[in-house]
């Protein structure tokens, strides 16, 4: 008797999918303005076309709140937490570490910074795209920079990815401490971008999220199989016929750049990418074809659900990338230990 | 047919670990490399699957240089049974050994039949069947190694390489697995090349021995032919005795302490 049966996956993936279904319904409606359920379904519903006849009997204030407020804020942090655990379940395969997170390779150190110096040198009305743009591309830069300081003669391997990112990332948080001494009056701005939120998002987060989550989760799809055999190591997926070196670049760059992406639009959000795949293998097993698809419904349920909180149900907003961390590092410690006990036969 | 070995070097930095090595291996023959640690033994192995580049000679295998195939195609001529290793993500035993099936399997189709059956015959040949559900990474090393010798076996391909693949394994099923593996040498006509420490292990079970010591193949040949106490002296530097062990049906080395 396996406990992950094979055949379970399609009934976890129809379970989620319309728990995240409801979720994004019952959330739209909580808040300050309250809707009901089901007027926030009509309101949904009469976006499409040819749907009009739904909301002839609903305010214009709850329309508007609606459509233009809740929605693109609630889309954006589900597309986050879903891009989150997918890349968190890509860089723990690639990394050969079931405890390793989107942000090990300095990601997050470096958009961080980028975004950092864009709030230092506010443009004006410009800041809008040019702290995503700053973070986007200093988390970019950071993976490169990663990449060719682990890469030797032979290719890349884990143990150097995982020390680069350290190192990098170190001298990173020592730049943008040096920046928030420097910034003086604006430092407060640098940090509240740091603690991350997902509060005024527009639909063009939600379509730049969605189009990086989706790209990246198709390239993540095809290259689920190998992942699952470079999850055993290099010498041996070469062995079953993976182009190793080719599918570890792929894979690192999509997946540092949906990353990248995700960050640009939230701020950092720690522990979901880890947390996530960690808790869905247990469900799944640590076949990537169904962990994938599994983890990228739950990451959009956890972190939708998470943000929720913190607007609707808590009486002060906390800030987001605050609130997982202070349930999920606790609850990690938890995972963690209990398995150490369990290892060592108490 | 098999692999044909010329003038192969290849260094890490600038220290070379094989030197200017020419040799050909035929199919239907089970080579041992013995010698010492850091002798370049396991490096060959890396050499003649591909997994390395020489940086001078030509490798060729089936007459054509090795690295005009691709990953894909070599993963169905040869399966590499590595050194003991840790794994650290909860598959099950079945799922390991079914990742030697594929290179067989189109990237997103569900395993065939003759997949499925190949799986099974191999679990119940290496004896690993009643662990089929358990967690690779919480079995013990000797289990774990049985594991991915039957993964090995899975991918049924004409060469199979062994690299120190019963280092950890109690005798029992060190002697199951390789006489499952001369077995296949002699009906399927596989190449198997292996790395071993045990020389009286290998003596029993191999065709042929190859000798290497820095980087260079001291002796190669029949069994019989190379294995001589002169030899044994030379390649790991101590005094020992050679004779035939009625018992084995093979050549034995006693050492001296």
């Amino acid at each position: 008797m396996t406990m992950f049966p094979r055949n379970a996956t399609p009934i976890q993936l129809l379970f989620l999918s319309a728990a995240l279904f409801l979720c994004v319904i019952a959330s739209t409606g909580m808040g300050y303005v309250h809707v009901s359920f089901f007027d926030t379904a009509r309101i949904l519903l009469s976006e499409f076309p040819g749907m009009d006849g739904f909301q002839t009997d609903i305010q214009e204030l709850q329309r508007v709140v609606v459509t233009e407020v809740r929605l693109p804020r609630i889309l954006t942090s589900a597309l986050v937490g879903a891009g989150l655990a997918v890349c968190g379940a890509v860089f723990q395969g690639i990394l050969r570490n079931p405890l390793a997170d989107p942000y090990t390779l300095g990601v997050s150190a470096g958009a961080a910074f980028g975004a950092s110096i864009a709030l230092l040198f506010p443009l004006g009305i410009a800041n809008v795209y040019s702290v995503p743009l700053l973070a986007f591309l200093g988390g970019a830069g950071t993976l490169i920079f990663v990449i060719y300081l682990s890469a030797s003669g032979g290719g890349i391997s884990s143990n150097n990815l995982i020390l680069s990112g350290i190192i990098v990332a170190a001298i990173l948080s020592a730049g943008i401490s040096f920046l928030k001494y420097v910034a003086d009056e604006q430092v407060s701005v640098i940090i509240f971008w740091l603690m991350g939120s997902f509060a005024s998002r527009t639909w063009a987060d939600v379509l730049l999220t969605l189009g990086a989550v989706c790209a990246g989760f198709s390239v993540f799809l095809f290259y689920a199989r190998d992942l699952n055999l470079m999850s055993l190591g290099s010498r041996t997926a070469a062995s079953l016929g993976v182009e190793t070196g080719r599918t570890l670049l792929v894979l690192l760059i999509t997946a540092s750049l949906v990353t990248a992406i995700c960050v640009s639009v939230s701020g950092i959000i720690g522990f979901v990418g880890l947390l996530v795949p960690h808790m869905m293998r247990g469900f799944t097993g640590p076949d990537n074809r169904r962990l994938l698809p599994v983890a990228l419904l739950a990451g959009a349920i956890l972190l939708l659900v998470a943000d929720t909180i913190t607007r609707a149900v808590l009486p002060v907003e906390v800030p987001i990338g605050v609130l997982t961390a202070l349930i999920g590092g606790p609850f990690f410690c938890y995972i963690f230990r209990k398995r150490q006990m369990a290892r060592s036969g108490f | 047919m098999g692999f044909h070995l010329e003038n192969v070097s290849f260094f890490y930095g600038d220290k070379p670990v094989i030197r200017d090595l020419s040799t050909d291996l035929s199919p239907g023959r089970f080579y041992t490399i013995v010698g010492p640690n850091g002798s370049g033994k396991t490096t060959l192995l890396d050499l003649i699957s591909g997994h390395s580049r020489p940086h001078a000679g030509t490798i060729r295998y089936k007459g054509e240089p090795i690295d005009r195939y691709s990953r894909k195609d070599l993963s169905r001529e040869m399966a590499l049974v590595p050194q003991n290793y840790h794994i650290n993500f909860p598959f099950t035993v079945e799922e390991v050994v079914m990742m030697g099936r594929y290179p067989h399997i189109p990237r997103f189709s569900p395993p065939a039949a003759e997949d499925l059956s190949r799986v099974e015959t191999v679990m119940e040949q290496t004896g690993i069947a009643r662990m089929a559900d358990r967690f690779i990474s919480e079995l013990s090393g000797g289990e774990r190694q049985r594991v991915v010798f039957a993964r090995a076996l899975a991918q049924g391909t004409p060469v199979l390489m062994l690299d120190e693949a019963t280092a950890n394994l109690d005798i029992r099923h060190i002697i199951r697995l390789l006489n499952l593996t001369v077995e296949s040498v002699r009906t399927e006509h596989k190449t198997v090349v292996a790395v071993m420490q045990d020389v009286n292990l290998a003596a029993m079970f191999s065709d042929e021995l190859m000798f290497m010591k820095d980087g260079a193949v001291v002796a190669h040949g029949p069994v019989d032919a190379v294995l001589t106490s002169d030899i044994i002296r030379e390649v790991f530097s101590v005094s020992a005795q050679v004779y035939f062990e009625p018992y084995t049906d093979a050549r034995q080395v006693a050492y001296k302490r």
